[in-house]
């Protein structure tokens, strides 16, 4: 896999600071970008890109300079090998999808080459037989995969998706999803996802990069950003938390009704039980906090419920601080 | 039950019916009936009429070169406002839209000062003017740099569009910038131009203030201009008229169902959720040069001519004694401003029409475009078509229905020789903006709206008092604005319908630089403008007032 190393990489628009410096060295095959709109998570995407210029900084792909303020060096989009797939699909509506599709290989291969590419790509898709439609008359899950297709066919070593399946249906999403993953595998390139959504970033990613008023706050494989998380911002942002009145984070999956080992019982007052389908998420105030925690059956609301809760699964933020 | 909750809708129609449908039909019906019988002889004697025919061909051609001559100007416009250092330049839009929102006549006048024997050309260069300037290219020349604001605006409104994902897809994927363009930018701007190229054809077709200024001085007559003579010249040729009206009504529709095709056919859904303007990139000194260069010899052209030529005139005393000091003179805004001239009068009758006829106008449009909804059933599309006639129909057209209509001898009471007239002229005219404006304001609201007003409106009335009042008066505001503004300077409808012995601002500006007292005509020409400006950045003022409230 390709190292992108970003060093001290910034953008400013006018006095406003969309993306302050950054230092992030990314080595994983799959990489999400997560934050609330606003972030400077897109402005970070587009300046791998290369579609937005940073304002300073060096950004590498591997040892190769893609941009930097210092050597005055910053690498067209087109030659940066890279494949983009956006939320409103960006696909040109006079072109047919083969021709969508086939844009990027013009100059650079034959035209039976460029046959070939562009039918494999689109089987990859799912979509050979949508080649001569325009994308307008596609749904929006075959534009996506059209898309899609495009980023694949100019054999990218890395593709960058900007909020790609937050215009989709969420039974759509999830298969968008799996899709993605194993077509990205079996080219072997690398992703990067813009996303608000924090369940398809952790379903996505063997790295999470989390973005808040411009700046990355945390990065690192998903399961050490949810059991360890930096702030209570991190926390909240991806699952559910719980907490003590001294700040330490309980997740749910570590509060239970019976006793596994020797930690001390709480007492707490169910507000309300919400089926989930799999299991029931249980409200209930512990010394004036709100809790949740799972159980396969309901509980009355104002009954009161022991909860123990499992010894070394708690994390302070407070002990991080210190 | 149902006639009860309907009559509201069909008297709105009745009244739309009889503002805009009635001057239509009876064009038509003048035309072919002759003696209460179906004749086709007028029509088919003014299709072969040398006179008639050659007029068509000088407006077809035209039309044309007009086309050409925006395109010139407006294209490159569009490209530096949205590609180089200009596309956060937003101030320059409304400067762009000050030669569009100038009387044509009062520009073209302006340019005819300029250019003409003693003009200010040559006292300014102390070179004699070149002659051919008052040629077909000069014409050319004066219309193109009046229309193309519009297609300036349709243009850069689509690469504004395109610079969103599309845009970002092209730098990705493709190979070289100028491929880019070619293949992805030009097809895609391609629908645009065409249906704005059609537009400005139309418009010039449909133009009578720079042909009877500058087009009757070199004897170059277009559609308008003959149809003006036929009605006001002796022997009055009512039915030559009519027939010319006909042809110019038939193309104009052609064009605009042309139009029509093309926008459902070719206009993609250049919806790019992140269409937003990136970032000026640093131009290159060549380009920056190029760019600066184009703008200002285009706003020194468009504006900065007419309007010295237009100002200059109003303040000289004797304008062949040149531009001295001692030669200024306030006079002539003295003599406009004194009680009892004829042009205080002239400016008072303006006023006093614009501010009925707006007012009129926007209690119609209001209801109209509440009527219209989202034009699903048919009586609600034909009530929109009907509301809309007047845009896409050369003026001139229904100042002759008009004129036909209300002259009818089966009329019990007519309007007509009152100053009842030319307000109601202005009305029919100009009702499509007040139900545009309207229109566009109830489409930027939720559609959710209608479903909540259902829900939680305990009566018709409160719903109008509280709900679309107040959220629809800007928009209203605008349309009146927009409707007063073009009143208190329209033309041809004046010239042909005012009552004897009245005059407007308008036909005061004409009579008077046709009888070569340019100085008052001027003067007044300057107060136009200067009171279009003010309503301009009244409308500006509020717009964005209404947006930083949303």
């Amino acid at each position: 896999m390709m190292r992108i190393t970003l060093n001290g990489i910034e953008k400013r628009f006018g006095a406003v600071q969309a993306v302050g410096q950054t230092n992030l060295t990314i080595t994983d095959q799959f990489v999400t970008i997560l934050g609330q709109s606003g972030c400077g998570k897109t402005t970070l995407l587009k300046m791998l890109a290369g579609l937005t210029e940073p304002s300073a900084g060096e950004l590498l792909f591997d040892d190769q300079v893609m941009f930097s303020s210092k050597e005055k060096t910053n690498v067209k989009p087109s030659k940066r090998g890279i494949g983009m797939v956006f939320q409103d699909f960006g696909l040109w509506p006079h072109m047919s999808v083969f021709d969508n599709i086939a844009f990027g290989l013009r100059g650079e291969k034959s035209k039976a080459e460029r046959r070939h590419i562009v039918m494999d790509a689109l089987q990859k898709v799912q979509l050979e037989d949508k080649a001569k439609r325009k994308p307008g008359e596609l749904s929006g899950g075959q534009q996506q995969r059209v898309a899609l297709a495009r980023a694949i066919a100019v054999d990218p070593r890395l593709i960058l998706f900007d909020e790609a399946l937050s215009a989709l249906d969420s039974i759509l999403r999830e298969q968008m999803r799996e899709e993605i993953l194993s077509i990205v595998q079996t080219i072997n390139a690398q992703a990067i996802f813009v996303t608000h959504d924090q369940t398809e970033a952790m379903a996505m990613s063997d790295c999470m990069i989390i973005m808040e008023a411009g700046k990355v706050i945390q990065s690192g494989p998903p399961e050490q950003i949810y059991h360890e998380p930096t702030d209570a911002y991190v926390a909240n942002l991806i699952g559910r938390a719980n907490w003590t009145d001294n700040d330490v984070l309980i997740r749910p999956e570590y509060i239970h009704l019976q006793s596994k080992s020797a930690g001390p019982a709480v007492t707490g007052i169910v507000r309300k039980s919400l089926f989930e389908g799999d299991r029931y998420v249980i409200h209930a105030e512990v010394k004036g906090q709100l809790w949740k925690f799972y159980d396969s059956r309901p509980h009355k609301a104002h009954s009161i419920v022991k909860l123990y809760v499992q010894e070394n699964t708690t994390h302070s933020l407070y002990k991080q601080e210190v | 039950m149902f006639i009860s909750k309907h009559i509201p809708f069909w008297m709105l129609f009745a009244l739309l019916g009889l503002l805009a449908a009635a001057p239509l039909l009876a064009v038509l019906g003048y035309t072919f009936t002759e003696e209460g019988t179906l004749s086709f002889t007028a029509f088919s004697e003014a299709l072969h009429n040398e006179r008639i025919l050659s007029t068509m061909e000088h407006s077809f051609v035209l039309g044309l070169l007009v086309i050409l001559g925006t395109t010139i100007i407006a294209l490159p416009l569009a490209i530096i406002r949205t590609k180089t250092q200009f596309a956060n330049k937003n101030w320059l839009d409304i400067v762009f839209t000050i030669p569009f929102m100038t009387p044509p006549y009062i520009g073209s006048m302006g340019w005819m000062q300029f250019m003409q024997h003693n003009g200010y050309y040559e006292s300014i260069f102390t070179v004699p003017a070149p002659a051919s300037f008052f040629s077909l290219a000069g014409m050319v020349f004066i219309m193109s740099m009046h229309l193309y604001p519009f297609l300036y605006l349709m243009l850069r409104n689509t690469l504004i569009r395109i610079n969103g994902s599309f845009q970002d897809a092209a730098d990705i994927y493709g190979r070289s910038p100028f491929m880019n363009w070619i293949r992805i930018v030009l097809p895609l701007l391609l629908s645009t131009y065409a249906m704005a190229s059609l537009l400005i054809f139309i418009k010039t077709l449909a133009e009578f203030g720079t042909p009877a200024t500058f087009g009757k001085q070199i004897g170059f007559y277009v559609f308008t201009t003959e149809i003006h003579q036929y009605l006001s010249r002796w022997p009055v040729n009512i039915s030559a008229a009519t027939s010319l009206s006909l042809i110019l009504l038939s193309v104009c529709m052609v064009i605009w169902y042309l139009q029509n095709i093309i926008s459902r056919r070719y206009a993609y859904g250049i919806h790019s959720g992140r269409s937003s303007i990136p970032a000026p990139k640093k131009d290159s000194q060549a380009v920056r040069i190029i760019s600066w260069f184009y703008v200002t010899v285009i706003l020194l052209l468009s504006i900065g001519v007419p309007y010295f030529s237009i100002v200059a005139t109003s303040l000289l005393k004797v304008r062949g004694d040149g531009l001295q000091w001692d030669n200024i003179t306030f006079s002539h805004y003295i003599e406009l401003f004194s009680l009892h001239s004829e042009g205080f009068y002239a400016l008072m009758n303006s006023f006093g029409f614009a501010l009925v006829a707006a007012t009129a106008a926007a209690v119609i449009g209001l209801f109209t475009a509440l009527s219209i909804k989202d034009a699903s059933n048919k009586p609600q599309k034909l009530m929109d078509l009907t509301s809309m006639m007047p845009n896409i129909i050369p003026g001139i057209v229904f100042v002759v229905g008009l004129i036909i209509f209300w002259n009818a001898r089966w009329l019990p009471a007519t309007i007509y020789n009152t100053k009842w007239m030319p307000i109601v002229t202005y009305i029919v005219l100009f009702l499509p903006y007040a139900v545009q404006y309207t229109k566009g304001s109830i489409s930027q609201l939720h559609q959710s709206i209608h479903a909540s007003n259902a829900v939680y409106g305990t009566s018709k009335l409160t719903i109008f008092i509280r709900i679309w009042l107040p959220l629809l008066a800007q928009g209203i505001l605008a349309g009146w604005i927009m409707t007063f503004i073009i009143s208190m300077r329209e033309l041809v409808g004046s010239l042909l319908i005012l009552p004897p012995s009245v005059s407007t601002s308008a036909t005061f500006i004409y009579s008077q630089f046709e009888q070569g007292d340019a100085g008052a005509g001027m003067s007044m020409a300057v107060i136009t403008v200067f009171v279009t400006i003010l309503f301009i950045t009244i409308m500006n003022w509020i717009q964005r007032k209404a947006l930083t409230h949303s």
